[in-house]
Protein backbone atom coordinates (compact mmCIF):
# COMPACT_ATOMS: atom_id res chain seq x y z
CA UNK A 1 0.00 0.00 0.00
CA UNK A 2 1.91 3.62 -1.48
CA UNK A 3 0.50 6.41 -0.29
CA UNK A 4 2.10 9.63 -2.03
CA UNK A 5 1.49 13.45 -1.64
CA UNK A 6 2.06 15.68 -4.54
CA UNK A 7 2.64 19.24 -3.80
CA UNK A 8 0.03 19.51 -1.59
CA UNK A 9 -0.58 22.71 0.50
CA UNK A 10 -2.58 22.19 3.58
CA UNK A 11 -3.53 24.94 5.90
CA UNK A 12 -5.88 25.54 8.91
CA UNK A 13 -7.62 28.69 10.48
CA UNK A 14 -5.44 30.90 7.88
CA UNK A 15 -2.07 29.07 9.44
CA UNK A 16 -0.03 27.03 6.62
CA UNK A 17 0.83 23.53 8.03
CA UNK A 18 2.94 22.70 4.79
CA UNK A 19 3.27 24.22 1.37
CA UNK A 20 4.32 21.76 -1.66
CA UNK A 21 4.82 18.66 0.71
CA UNK A 22 5.82 15.66 -1.90
CA UNK A 23 5.95 12.54 0.12
CA UNK A 24 5.84 8.79 -0.95
CA UNK A 25 5.34 6.73 1.89
CA UNK A 26 6.58 2.57 0.41
CA UNK A 27 4.72 -0.20 2.15
CA UNK A 28 6.59 -1.42 5.17
CA UNK A 29 7.97 1.95 6.22
CA UNK A 30 7.08 3.46 9.45
CA UNK A 31 6.61 7.49 9.81
CA UNK A 32 7.36 9.62 12.66
CA UNK A 33 5.54 13.47 11.63
CA UNK A 34 6.91 16.06 14.51
CA UNK A 35 6.47 19.56 14.63
CA UNK A 36 5.66 21.97 18.08
CA UNK A 37 2.32 21.95 19.18
CA UNK A 38 -0.35 23.48 16.94
CA UNK A 39 1.73 23.44 13.99
CA UNK A 40 -0.94 20.90 12.35
CA UNK A 41 0.21 17.33 12.75
CA UNK A 42 -3.20 16.42 13.14
CA UNK A 43 -4.57 18.41 10.54
CA UNK A 44 -2.02 16.67 8.08
CA UNK A 45 -2.70 13.42 9.50
CA UNK A 46 -6.30 13.63 8.87
CA UNK A 47 -5.52 14.93 5.39
CA UNK A 48 -3.28 11.89 4.38
CA UNK A 49 -6.33 10.24 6.10
CA UNK A 50 -8.07 11.28 2.88
CA UNK A 51 -10.86 12.83 5.67
CA UNK A 52 -10.00 16.84 4.49
CA UNK A 53 -9.02 17.88 1.42
CA UNK A 54 -5.56 19.42 0.95
CA UNK A 55 -5.64 23.17 -0.31
CA UNK A 56 -3.97 21.91 -3.77
CA UNK A 57 -2.34 19.02 -4.87
CA UNK A 58 -3.02 15.60 -5.06
CA UNK A 59 -3.23 12.06 -2.92
CA UNK A 60 -2.86 8.85 -4.18
CA UNK A 61 -3.35 5.23 -2.55
CA UNK A 62 -1.58 2.80 -4.85
CA UNK A 63 -2.26 5.02 -8.03
CA UNK A 64 -5.90 6.10 -6.93
CA UNK A 65 -6.60 9.29 -6.14
CA UNK A 66 -7.82 9.29 -2.32
CA UNK A 67 -10.47 11.65 -3.21
CA UNK A 68 -12.04 9.82 -5.86
CA UNK A 69 -12.20 6.51 -3.64
CA UNK A 70 -15.46 6.06 -2.07
CA UNK A 71 -15.40 6.28 1.84
CA UNK A 72 -15.54 2.74 2.29
CA UNK A 73 -13.60 1.19 -0.10
CA UNK A 74 -10.75 4.09 1.92
CA UNK A 75 -11.52 2.55 4.93
CA UNK A 76 -10.50 -0.88 3.71
CA UNK A 77 -7.70 0.30 2.50
CA UNK A 78 -6.54 3.18 5.43
CA UNK A 79 -6.97 3.44 8.75
CA UNK A 80 -6.77 5.96 11.11
CA UNK A 81 -6.70 6.29 15.24
CA UNK A 82 -7.93 9.04 16.54
CA UNK A 83 -6.87 11.08 19.40
CA UNK A 84 -10.06 11.37 20.57
CA UNK A 85 -12.16 8.89 22.12
CA UNK A 86 -15.58 9.67 23.53
CA UNK A 87 -17.49 6.58 23.11
CA UNK A 88 -17.29 5.98 27.25
CA UNK A 89 -19.33 9.83 27.27
CA UNK A 90 -21.90 8.74 24.60
CA UNK A 91 -22.14 5.29 24.72
CA UNK A 92 -21.25 4.40 28.32
CA UNK A 93 -22.76 0.91 27.90
CA UNK A 94 -20.50 -0.39 25.12
CA UNK A 95 -18.29 -3.49 25.76
CA UNK A 96 -14.73 -3.41 24.94
CA UNK A 97 -15.22 -6.12 22.39
CA UNK A 98 -18.60 -4.34 20.78
CA UNK A 99 -15.82 -0.78 19.95
CA UNK A 100 -13.44 -3.39 18.79
CA UNK A 101 -16.17 -4.73 16.32
CA UNK A 102 -16.72 -1.31 15.07
CA UNK A 103 -13.26 -2.06 13.31
CA UNK A 104 -15.45 -4.39 10.71
CA UNK A 105 -17.59 -1.53 9.24
CA UNK A 106 -15.79 -0.76 6.41
CA UNK A 107 -15.96 -4.77 5.49
CA UNK A 108 -19.58 -5.31 6.39
CA UNK A 109 -22.57 -4.30 3.98
CA UNK A 110 -25.31 -2.74 5.31
CA UNK A 111 -27.75 -5.44 5.47
CA UNK A 112 -24.67 -7.71 6.75
CA UNK A 113 -24.84 -9.12 10.75
CA UNK A 114 -21.02 -9.37 11.85
CA UNK A 115 -20.31 -12.87 12.12
CA UNK A 116 -18.24 -15.42 12.98
CA UNK A 117 -15.00 -13.99 11.16
CA UNK A 118 -15.53 -10.75 12.15
CA UNK A 119 -15.96 -11.44 16.09
CA UNK A 120 -12.72 -13.86 15.60
CA UNK A 121 -10.82 -11.29 14.55
CA UNK A 122 -12.06 -8.66 16.60
CA UNK A 123 -11.23 -11.27 19.76
CA UNK A 124 -8.07 -12.13 18.23
CA UNK A 125 -7.57 -8.26 18.12
CA UNK A 126 -8.34 -7.58 21.44
CA UNK A 127 -6.04 -10.78 22.45
CA UNK A 128 -2.65 -9.31 20.60
CA UNK A 129 -3.28 -5.73 22.82
CA UNK A 130 -3.88 -7.88 25.68
CA UNK A 131 -7.16 -6.80 26.47
CA UNK A 132 -8.61 -10.42 26.09
CA UNK A 133 -9.66 -10.95 29.61
CA UNK A 134 -11.85 -7.51 29.77
CA UNK A 135 -13.38 -8.33 26.80
CA UNK A 136 -17.37 -8.24 27.86
CA UNK A 137 -16.45 -5.12 30.16
CA UNK A 138 -17.66 -1.78 29.67
CA UNK A 139 -15.54 0.41 27.64
CA UNK A 140 -16.03 3.32 29.96
CA UNK A 141 -14.52 1.39 32.42
CA UNK A 142 -11.01 1.00 30.97
CA UNK A 143 -8.17 3.38 32.22
CA UNK A 144 -6.87 5.77 29.89
CA UNK A 145 -4.01 3.30 28.58
CA UNK A 146 -6.53 0.15 27.48
CA UNK A 147 -8.47 2.61 26.23
CA UNK A 148 -5.97 3.60 23.68
CA UNK A 149 -4.79 -0.13 23.37
CA UNK A 150 -8.63 -0.67 22.56
CA UNK A 151 -8.67 2.02 19.79
CA UNK A 152 -6.08 0.03 18.46
CA UNK A 153 -7.21 -3.17 18.91
CA UNK A 154 -10.30 -1.69 16.58
CA UNK A 155 -7.60 -0.60 13.96
CA UNK A 156 -6.16 -3.98 13.56
CA UNK A 157 -9.48 -5.35 13.36
CA UNK A 158 -10.36 -3.26 10.30
CA UNK A 159 -7.37 -5.41 8.79
CA UNK A 160 -5.83 -2.30 6.68
CA UNK A 161 -2.34 -2.46 5.01
CA UNK A 162 -1.90 1.85 6.09
CA UNK A 163 -2.29 2.44 9.61
CA UNK A 164 -2.41 6.43 10.84
CA UNK A 165 -2.38 6.90 13.92
CA UNK A 166 -2.46 10.33 16.19
CA UNK A 167 -0.44 10.73 19.39
CA UNK A 168 -0.94 6.61 19.95
CA UNK A 169 1.37 6.91 23.13
CA UNK A 170 -0.65 9.82 24.69
CA UNK A 171 -1.65 9.19 28.03
CA UNK A 172 0.65 5.93 28.33
CA UNK A 173 3.77 5.95 30.62
CA UNK A 174 6.77 4.63 29.51
CA UNK A 175 6.58 0.96 30.29
CA UNK A 176 3.06 0.96 28.08
CA UNK A 177 4.46 3.63 25.73
CA UNK A 178 7.06 0.79 24.68
CA UNK A 179 4.90 -2.56 25.07
CA UNK A 180 2.62 0.28 22.31
CA UNK A 181 5.26 0.68 19.83
CA UNK A 182 6.93 -3.03 19.84
CA UNK A 183 3.36 -3.83 18.93
CA UNK A 184 3.00 -1.33 16.31
CA UNK A 185 6.16 -2.33 14.59
CA UNK A 186 5.61 -6.37 15.62
CA UNK A 187 2.58 -6.10 13.07
CA UNK A 188 4.09 -7.68 9.75
CA UNK A 189 3.66 -5.94 6.57
CA UNK A 190 1.81 -2.83 7.87
CA UNK A 191 2.68 1.01 6.99
CA UNK A 192 2.41 3.26 9.50
CA UNK A 193 2.12 6.98 9.85
CA UNK A 194 2.45 8.57 13.01
CA UNK A 195 2.61 11.68 15.12
CA UNK A 196 4.32 11.70 18.17
CA UNK A 197 5.56 13.97 20.47
CA UNK A 198 8.58 11.92 22.05
CA UNK A 199 11.76 12.32 19.34
CA UNK A 200 13.19 9.49 20.91
CA UNK A 201 10.25 6.93 20.43
CA UNK A 202 10.30 8.43 16.66
CA UNK A 203 14.05 7.35 16.31
CA UNK A 204 13.71 4.12 18.09
CA UNK A 205 10.85 3.15 16.40
CA UNK A 206 10.45 4.88 12.88
CA UNK A 207 12.03 4.56 9.58
CA UNK A 208 11.13 7.78 8.18
CA UNK A 209 10.33 11.41 9.11
CA UNK A 210 8.33 14.64 8.26
CA UNK A 211 9.55 17.38 10.59
CA UNK A 212 6.55 20.64 10.52
CA UNK A 213 9.06 23.23 11.42
CA UNK A 214 5.52 25.95 10.83
CA UNK A 215 4.91 28.26 8.22
CA UNK A 216 4.64 25.92 5.68
CA UNK A 217 8.27 24.49 6.06
CA UNK A 218 8.58 20.84 5.99
CA UNK A 219 11.80 18.41 5.84
CA UNK A 220 11.02 14.30 4.89
CA UNK A 221 13.02 12.12 4.04
CA UNK A 222 14.82 8.24 6.30
CA UNK A 223 14.85 9.44 9.98
CA UNK A 224 18.65 8.87 9.97
CA UNK A 225 19.32 11.47 7.87
CA UNK A 226 16.94 13.84 8.77
CA UNK A 227 17.53 13.60 12.54
CA UNK A 228 20.20 16.11 13.65
CA UNK A 229 20.62 18.14 16.94
CA UNK A 230 20.66 21.00 15.05
CA UNK A 231 17.53 19.94 12.89
CA UNK A 232 15.75 19.63 16.31
CA UNK A 233 16.56 22.20 17.83
CA UNK A 234 15.27 24.34 14.63
CA UNK A 235 11.99 21.88 15.01
CA UNK A 236 11.25 22.97 18.72
CA UNK A 237 12.52 25.91 19.03
CA UNK A 238 14.73 24.98 22.07
CA UNK A 239 18.45 23.65 22.30
CA UNK A 240 18.11 19.96 22.14
CA UNK A 241 21.57 18.04 22.32
CA UNK A 242 22.55 14.61 20.79
CA UNK A 243 23.91 11.94 23.79
CA UNK A 244 25.42 9.01 22.93
CA UNK A 245 23.57 6.26 25.38
CA UNK A 246 23.91 2.15 25.40
CA UNK A 247 20.61 2.25 23.06
CA UNK A 248 21.40 4.44 20.40
CA UNK A 249 21.32 8.37 19.80
CA UNK A 250 18.96 9.77 22.50
CA UNK A 251 17.88 13.52 21.95
CA UNK A 252 17.39 15.94 25.15
CA UNK A 253 16.24 19.18 25.74
CA UNK A 254 19.62 21.44 27.04
CA UNK B 1 -30.75 -11.61 27.13
CA UNK B 2 -29.38 -11.93 23.43
CA UNK B 3 -30.45 -9.21 21.28
CA UNK B 4 -32.59 -11.43 18.92
CA UNK B 5 -34.30 -13.71 21.04
CA UNK B 6 -35.37 -10.12 23.12
CA UNK B 7 -36.90 -8.47 19.79
CA UNK B 8 -38.81 -12.15 19.52
CA UNK B 9 -39.95 -12.07 22.95
CA UNK B 10 -40.77 -8.26 22.35
CA UNK B 11 -42.38 -9.03 19.06
CA UNK B 12 -44.72 -11.78 21.40
CA UNK B 13 -45.70 -9.39 23.97
CA UNK B 14 -46.13 -6.41 21.57
CA UNK B 15 -48.74 -8.87 19.60
CA UNK B 16 -50.06 -9.70 23.36
CA UNK B 17 -50.24 -5.80 24.06
CA UNK B 18 -52.55 -5.30 21.22
CA UNK B 19 -54.64 -8.25 21.94
CA UNK B 20 -55.29 -6.72 25.27
CA UNK B 21 -56.23 -3.52 24.04
CA UNK B 22 -58.80 -4.86 21.48
CA UNK B 23 -60.29 -7.09 23.86
CA UNK B 24 -60.75 -4.40 27.02
CA UNK B 25 -62.59 -1.91 27.53
CA UNK B 26 -65.52 -0.20 29.28
CA UNK B 27 -68.63 -1.67 28.03
CA UNK B 28 -68.11 -4.89 29.74
CA UNK B 29 -66.65 -6.68 27.53
CA UNK B 30 -64.66 -9.50 28.06
CA UNK B 31 -61.60 -10.91 26.63
CA UNK B 32 -63.74 -14.48 25.98
CA UNK B 33 -66.46 -12.61 23.81
CA UNK B 34 -64.44 -10.24 21.78
CA UNK B 35 -63.63 -13.82 19.88
CA UNK B 36 -67.71 -14.32 19.48
CA UNK B 37 -68.06 -10.69 18.56
CA UNK B 38 -65.63 -10.38 16.19
CA UNK B 39 -67.07 -13.40 14.43
CA UNK B 40 -70.46 -12.32 14.63
CA UNK B 41 -70.39 -10.23 11.25
CA UNK B 42 -73.35 -8.28 11.95
CA UNK B 43 -73.03 -7.34 15.45
CA UNK B 44 -72.81 -4.22 17.27
CA UNK B 45 -69.70 -5.40 19.16
CA UNK B 46 -67.88 -6.12 15.98
CA UNK B 47 -68.77 -2.73 15.33
CA UNK B 48 -67.63 -1.19 18.05
CA UNK B 49 -64.17 -3.10 18.38
CA UNK B 50 -63.02 -2.60 14.68
CA UNK B 51 -64.16 1.10 14.39
CA UNK B 52 -63.19 2.33 18.29
CA UNK B 53 -61.18 0.29 19.88
CA UNK B 54 -58.63 -1.54 17.14
CA UNK B 55 -57.96 2.53 15.59
CA UNK B 56 -57.30 3.60 19.02
CA UNK B 57 -54.90 0.92 19.59
CA UNK B 58 -53.24 0.94 16.09
CA UNK B 59 -52.56 4.73 16.38
CA UNK B 60 -51.16 4.05 19.97
CA UNK B 61 -48.84 1.42 18.59
CA UNK B 62 -47.87 3.47 15.39
CA UNK B 63 -47.22 6.27 17.78
CA UNK B 64 -45.31 4.98 20.28
CA UNK B 65 -43.20 3.37 18.00
CA UNK B 66 -42.66 7.02 16.09
CA UNK B 67 -41.37 8.27 18.90
CA UNK B 68 -39.20 5.66 20.00
CA UNK B 69 -37.25 5.83 16.77
CA UNK B 70 -37.50 9.72 17.02
CA UNK B 71 -35.87 9.93 20.34
CA UNK B 72 -33.42 6.95 19.22
CA UNK B 73 -32.20 8.30 16.67
CA UNK B 74 -31.92 12.02 18.07
CA UNK B 75 -29.67 10.69 21.05
CA UNK B 76 -27.34 8.82 18.48
CA UNK B 77 -27.16 12.38 16.85
CA UNK B 78 -27.26 14.68 19.69
CA UNK B 79 -24.47 11.95 21.06
CA UNK B 80 -26.98 13.31 24.30
CA UNK B 81 -29.05 10.53 26.55
CA UNK B 82 -31.39 13.19 27.20
CA UNK B 83 -32.66 13.78 23.84
CA UNK B 84 -36.21 13.35 23.07
CA UNK B 85 -38.18 13.94 20.18
CA UNK B 86 -39.22 17.44 21.61
CA UNK B 87 -36.21 18.69 22.37
CA UNK B 88 -35.30 20.56 18.77
CA UNK B 89 -38.46 22.74 18.95
CA UNK B 90 -40.13 21.04 15.91
CA UNK B 91 -42.87 19.19 17.45
CA UNK B 92 -43.39 22.36 19.69
CA UNK B 93 -43.52 24.66 16.46
CA UNK B 94 -46.62 22.11 15.05
CA UNK B 95 -48.29 22.08 18.46
CA UNK B 96 -47.57 25.52 19.02
CA UNK B 97 -49.41 26.07 15.82
CA UNK B 98 -51.88 23.68 15.78
CA UNK B 99 -53.30 25.36 19.25
CA UNK B 100 -53.52 28.80 17.57
CA UNK B 101 -55.62 27.56 14.89
CA UNK B 102 -57.40 25.71 17.22
CA UNK B 103 -58.25 28.84 19.21
CA UNK B 104 -59.10 30.57 15.94
CA UNK B 105 -61.60 27.33 15.17
CA UNK B 106 -60.20 26.18 12.55
CA UNK B 107 -60.09 21.96 12.48
CA UNK B 108 -59.95 19.20 10.40
CA UNK B 109 -57.49 19.18 7.36
CA UNK B 110 -56.47 23.02 8.37
CA UNK B 111 -55.00 22.04 11.80
CA UNK B 112 -52.98 19.95 9.62
CA UNK B 113 -51.10 22.22 7.96
CA UNK B 114 -51.11 24.52 10.51
CA UNK B 115 -48.81 22.06 12.15
CA UNK B 116 -47.14 21.15 8.96
CA UNK B 117 -46.17 24.58 8.60
CA UNK B 118 -44.96 24.77 12.20
CA UNK B 119 -42.72 21.90 11.95
CA UNK B 120 -41.51 23.37 8.89
CA UNK B 121 -40.85 26.93 10.25
CA UNK B 122 -38.55 25.38 13.72
CA UNK B 123 -36.67 22.97 10.85
CA UNK B 124 -35.62 25.92 8.76
CA UNK B 125 -34.40 28.05 11.79
CA UNK B 126 -32.54 25.12 13.00
CA UNK B 127 -31.14 24.60 9.47
CA UNK B 128 -30.42 28.40 9.64
CA UNK B 129 -28.42 28.27 12.68
CA UNK B 130 -26.76 24.91 12.80
CA UNK B 131 -25.71 24.31 9.09
CA UNK B 132 -22.03 24.99 8.47
CA UNK B 133 -21.50 22.74 5.84
CA UNK B 134 -23.09 20.51 7.82
CA UNK B 135 -25.26 19.72 10.70
CA UNK B 136 -23.39 21.08 13.77
CA UNK B 137 -24.96 18.83 16.87
CA UNK B 138 -23.69 21.18 19.52
CA UNK B 139 -25.69 24.27 17.39
CA UNK B 140 -28.35 21.90 16.49
CA UNK B 141 -28.96 21.45 20.48
CA UNK B 142 -28.37 24.58 21.75
CA UNK B 143 -30.85 26.27 18.75
CA UNK B 144 -33.33 23.08 19.45
CA UNK B 145 -33.45 24.07 23.08
CA UNK B 146 -33.95 27.47 22.93
CA UNK B 147 -36.51 27.20 19.93
CA UNK B 148 -38.32 24.45 22.18
CA UNK B 149 -38.90 26.88 24.59
CA UNK B 150 -39.94 29.78 23.14
CA UNK B 151 -42.61 28.22 21.33
CA UNK B 152 -43.65 26.51 25.01
CA UNK B 153 -43.76 30.44 25.95
CA UNK B 154 -46.08 31.38 23.07
CA UNK B 155 -47.95 27.78 23.95
CA UNK B 156 -48.35 29.23 27.68
CA UNK B 157 -49.40 32.66 26.53
CA UNK B 158 -52.21 31.35 24.25
CA UNK B 159 -53.59 29.33 26.99
CA UNK B 160 -53.90 31.77 29.39
CA UNK B 161 -55.63 34.04 26.68
CA UNK B 162 -57.88 31.10 25.66
CA UNK B 163 -61.61 31.42 26.84
CA UNK B 164 -62.85 28.64 28.86
CA UNK B 165 -64.60 26.59 26.45
CA UNK B 166 -61.52 25.27 24.28
CA UNK B 167 -59.42 25.29 27.46
CA UNK B 168 -60.26 21.50 28.60
CA UNK B 169 -59.31 20.03 24.57
CA UNK B 170 -56.47 22.10 24.49
CA UNK B 171 -54.61 21.12 27.57
CA UNK B 172 -55.63 17.78 27.10
CA UNK B 173 -54.31 17.68 23.57
CA UNK B 174 -51.00 18.89 24.98
CA UNK B 175 -50.70 16.12 27.05
CA UNK B 176 -51.32 13.61 24.12
CA UNK B 177 -54.50 12.39 23.41
CA UNK B 178 -55.30 9.49 21.30
CA UNK B 179 -59.22 9.70 21.56
CA UNK B 180 -59.49 11.55 17.89
CA UNK B 181 -58.15 7.95 16.18
CA UNK B 182 -60.53 7.10 12.93
CA UNK B 183 -60.18 4.11 11.20
CA UNK B 184 -59.48 6.22 8.03
CA UNK B 185 -56.20 7.49 9.41
CA UNK B 186 -55.18 5.20 12.22
CA UNK B 187 -53.05 3.19 10.56
CA UNK B 188 -50.93 6.09 9.41
CA UNK B 189 -48.60 6.47 12.21
CA UNK B 190 -47.43 2.68 12.00
CA UNK B 191 -47.51 2.27 8.37
CA UNK B 192 -44.66 5.60 9.05
CA UNK B 193 -42.80 3.94 11.48
CA UNK B 194 -42.22 1.24 9.31
CA UNK B 195 -40.95 2.91 6.53
CA UNK B 196 -38.79 5.24 8.84
CA UNK B 197 -37.35 1.78 10.14
CA UNK B 198 -36.43 1.35 6.87
CA UNK B 199 -35.14 4.59 6.11
CA UNK B 200 -32.70 4.33 8.91
CA UNK B 201 -32.01 0.58 9.56
CA UNK B 202 -28.99 0.78 6.86
CA UNK B 203 -27.55 3.78 8.93
CA UNK B 204 -27.61 1.55 12.49
CA UNK B 205 -23.67 0.65 12.24
CA UNK B 206 -23.09 4.31 11.45
CA UNK B 207 -25.15 5.42 14.41
CA UNK B 208 -23.01 3.33 16.29
CA UNK B 209 -19.43 4.15 15.01
CA UNK B 210 -20.37 7.66 15.60
CA UNK B 211 -20.96 7.78 19.14
CA UNK B 212 -17.03 6.79 19.07
CA UNK B 213 -16.55 10.48 17.80
CA UNK B 214 -16.83 12.18 14.32
CA UNK B 215 -13.25 11.80 13.26
CA UNK B 216 -13.32 8.10 14.21
CA UNK B 217 -16.48 7.07 12.59
CA UNK B 218 -15.52 8.97 9.06
CA UNK B 219 -12.08 7.31 9.37
CA UNK B 220 -14.44 4.05 9.46
CA UNK B 221 -16.05 4.63 5.70
CA UNK B 222 -19.01 6.67 7.68
CA UNK B 223 -21.09 9.25 5.13
CA UNK B 224 -21.52 11.33 8.91
CA UNK B 225 -23.32 14.16 6.97
CA UNK B 226 -25.74 12.42 5.26
CA UNK B 227 -26.27 10.25 8.23
CA UNK B 228 -27.20 13.32 10.45
CA UNK B 229 -28.75 14.75 7.93
CA UNK B 230 -30.86 11.47 7.36
CA UNK B 231 -31.49 11.10 10.77
CA UNK B 232 -32.72 14.66 11.66
CA UNK B 233 -35.03 14.53 9.19
CA UNK B 234 -36.86 11.17 9.77
CA UNK B 235 -36.96 12.27 13.85
CA UNK B 236 -37.90 15.39 12.51
CA UNK B 237 -41.31 13.65 10.40
CA UNK B 238 -41.85 11.28 12.76
CA UNK B 239 -41.95 13.78 15.09
CA UNK B 240 -44.29 15.84 13.12
CA UNK B 241 -46.76 13.15 12.63
CA UNK B 242 -47.28 12.12 16.43
CA UNK B 243 -48.29 15.92 17.07
CA UNK B 244 -50.48 15.74 14.25
CA UNK B 245 -52.32 13.08 14.97
CA UNK B 246 -52.03 12.81 19.07
CA UNK B 247 -50.42 15.79 19.87
CA UNK B 248 -47.81 16.21 22.28
CA UNK B 249 -46.62 12.56 23.92
CA UNK B 250 -44.19 13.54 26.52
CA UNK B 251 -41.44 10.32 27.88
CA UNK B 252 -42.08 7.87 25.49
CA UNK B 253 -39.33 8.78 23.05
CA UNK B 254 -36.82 9.84 26.41
CA UNK B 255 -37.05 6.77 27.87
CA UNK B 256 -38.65 3.56 25.79
CA UNK B 257 -34.89 3.84 24.23
CA UNK B 258 -33.28 3.43 27.46
CA UNK B 259 -35.22 1.22 28.53
CA UNK B 260 -34.63 -1.17 25.29
CA UNK B 261 -31.12 -0.20 26.06
CA UNK B 262 -31.44 -1.16 29.95
CA UNK B 263 -33.04 -4.46 28.43
CA UNK B 264 -29.91 -5.58 26.19
CA UNK B 265 -30.46 -3.49 22.76
CA UNK B 266 -27.15 -1.75 22.98
CA UNK B 267 -26.72 -1.72 19.14
CA UNK B 268 -28.55 0.63 16.98
CA UNK B 269 -29.20 -2.85 14.98
CA UNK B 270 -31.14 -4.21 17.50
CA UNK B 271 -32.00 -1.01 18.50
CA UNK B 272 -34.03 0.26 15.90
CA UNK B 273 -36.34 -2.56 15.70
CA UNK B 274 -36.38 -2.48 19.17
CA UNK B 275 -38.00 0.97 19.19
CA UNK B 276 -40.72 0.17 17.09
CA UNK B 277 -41.93 -2.78 19.01
CA UNK B 278 -41.31 -1.33 22.19
CA UNK B 279 -42.23 2.42 21.72
CA UNK B 280 -45.84 0.93 20.25
CA UNK B 281 -46.26 -1.40 23.13
CA UNK B 282 -45.50 1.21 26.07
CA UNK B 283 -48.17 3.50 24.23
CA UNK B 284 -50.74 0.92 23.61
CA UNK B 285 -50.22 -0.10 27.41
CA UNK B 286 -50.50 3.48 28.65
CA UNK B 287 -53.21 4.08 26.72
CA UNK B 288 -55.12 1.38 28.54
CA UNK B 289 -54.95 2.32 31.41
CA UNK B 290 -55.43 5.77 30.25
CA UNK B 291 -58.92 5.29 28.98
CA UNK B 292 -59.65 1.91 31.57
CA UNK B 293 -58.07 2.83 35.17
CA UNK B 294 -60.45 6.01 35.98
CA UNK B 295 -63.64 4.97 33.62
CA UNK B 296 -65.91 6.44 32.50
CA UNK B 297 -63.29 9.32 32.36
CA UNK B 298 -60.39 9.20 30.35
CA UNK B 299 -56.75 10.73 31.36
CA UNK B 300 -54.44 11.87 28.95
CA UNK B 301 -51.74 9.24 27.93
CA UNK B 302 -49.23 11.59 27.58
CA UNK B 303 -49.50 12.13 31.51
CA UNK B 304 -49.79 8.40 31.97
CA UNK B 305 -46.55 7.28 30.30
CA UNK B 306 -44.61 9.89 32.59
CA UNK B 307 -46.33 7.86 35.63
CA UNK B 308 -45.86 4.37 34.18
CA UNK B 309 -42.62 4.82 32.81
CA UNK B 310 -40.71 7.32 35.29
CA UNK B 311 -41.05 4.75 38.06
CA UNK B 312 -39.96 1.71 35.37
CA UNK B 313 -37.53 3.63 34.39
CA UNK B 314 -35.71 4.44 37.75
CA UNK B 315 -36.28 0.83 38.68
CA UNK B 316 -34.15 -0.73 35.66
CA UNK B 317 -31.61 2.43 36.46
CA UNK B 318 -31.16 1.41 40.01
CA UNK B 319 -30.77 -2.48 38.89
CA UNK B 320 -28.00 -2.38 36.03
CA UNK B 321 -26.63 0.94 38.07
CA UNK B 322 -24.00 -1.42 40.08
CA UNK B 323 -21.70 -1.88 36.72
Amino acid sequence: MKLVAEQIDVSIGGRMVCRGLDLAVPTGSRWAILGINGVGKTTLLTTLAGLRRPDAGTLSLDGLPLAQLPARERACRLGLMAQEDSFHISDPEATALEVALLGRLPHLAWWQGEGARDTDLAGKALAAVGLAAVAARRAATLSGGERRRLALAALLAQEVPLCLLDEPTSHLDIHQQIAFMDLLVGWSGRTLVMTLHDVNLAARYCTHALLLFGDGAWSAGPLGELFSAEVLTRLYRHPVEAVNTRTGIAYLPR
Amino acid sequence: MRPLPFLLFLTALAVGGFALALATGTNGLDPASVWRALADRDGLDRTLILSLRLPRALAAFGCGALLALAGTLLQALLRNPLADPFVLGISGGAGTLMLLAMLIGLSGPALGLAGLAGAGLSLGVLFLLAWRGGLRPQRLLLAGVILSSTWGAIVTLLLALAPDAPLRGMVFWLMGDLSAATPDTAAWPLLAAALALLLVWPLARGLDALQQGELSARALGVSVERLRLVALLVAAAATTLVVESAGSIGFVGLVAPHLLRLAGLRRHRALLPGCLLGGGLLLVLADLIARGSVAPLQLPVGAVTAVIGAPLFLWLLARGGGR
